[in-house]
């Protein structure tokens, strides 16, 4: 049994889809990922583009739903590599055809919006945070404080980004069914 | 009348109901619509997972089987579900005879 030998880089990703096209960059240069912690990824070499990896955010399942659901997509033939606070990294194999996690507009948007849910509550405590600390007579509250609004401003940001893509695709089923499906959506 | 599902039905859920006019789990709903379109919708297990969700929650299926070892669930077509599909495909012989009227017949318009 031969230990594959483990490489490991260090990032800060704020934005999954910048993420998750920088795996596959990794993956299309023969390092697959094998594991993920905050900020530290740990691959494994392989063969060149051998996988395509990709991610999934669950907001409202219990554990027990998680589970089921890796289940399922094992049957399917996808790894799930990690699971960690609802986010899922699973990766399939590329000989095995296209893998996309959502194809159809609907539920793309309903992934975007149940992160930007979640992300602008982590923003708005940021910017909370920033604002209770920034008149603080200590140097270590004001630090926190600009920390806290720098980090506050970049997931603005990426929220940015993943509204526009909701915008986007909203317009595009607007323009096939005279909105009746943006109805159907806001359930 | 059925239901809170608006029409026009989207292609996921339509083929999804279709699927399971008999008994049949996640994946086998996946390359069974593969199947039904010729290559054409590869459906995601995000849009499945989500779609089957929302469907059980309507009522427009059910559960059929779960098995016990595998947690392999079955899913079934309901009657709420079989009228919402009867009405949609209505709506679509409608539009299809409408579409090939005007197109299809007298092209000196």
């Amino acid at each position: 049994m031969s230990e594959k030998k483990k490489i490991v880089r260090y990032k800060i990703y704020f934005n999954y889809e910048n993420e998750e096209r920088w795996i596959n960059e990794m993956s299309r240069e023969g390092l697959d990922l094998v594991d993920y912690a905050v900020g530290k990824y740990t691959f494994e070499r392989g063969t060149p583009g051998e996988y395509i990896y990709r991610y999934q955010y669950l907001s409202t399942e219990t554990p027990e739903e998680v589970q089921e659901y890796i289940s399922f997509l094992e049957e399917g033939g996808i790894e799930v590599i990690g699971s960690y606070f609802g986010w899922l990294i699973m990766r399939k194999k590329t000989s095995e055809g296209s893998f996309e996690v959502f194809t159809d507009d609907e539920s793309k948007i309903h992934h975007y919006q149940s992160i930007i849910r979640v992300v602008n509550i982590v923003a708005i405590v940021n910017l909370v945070l920033g604002i209770v600390n920034v008149t603080s007579p200590f140097l270590f509250n004001r630090s926190i404080s600009i920390l806290s609004f720098s980090t506050a401003a970049i997931l603005f940001i990426v929220i940015g980004s993943y509204s526009s893509h909701v915008r986007k695709l909203s317009e595009k089923i607007n323009l096939k069914n005279n909105s009746h499906h943006i109805d159907q959506l806001k359930k | 009348m059925t239901t809170l599902l608006q029409p026009p039905l989207t292609e996921t859920f339509f083929y999804i109901l279709l699927a399971v006019k008999e008994p049949l789990h996640g994946y086998g709903i996946i390359q069974k619509v593969e199947i039904m379109t010729e290559g054409r919708i590869q459906m995601g297990p995000g849009t499945l997972y989500g779609a089957v969700k929302s469907l059980l929650q309507k009522g427009m299926i059910a559960l059929f089987h779960e098995d016990l070892d595998s947690r392999k669930k079955d899913y079934i077509l309901t009657e709420e579900g079989a009228i919402l599909l009867q009405e949609e495909i209505a709506r679509l012989e409608e539009l299809l005879r409408n579409g090939k009227k005007v197109l299809g017949g007298t092209e000196n318009e």
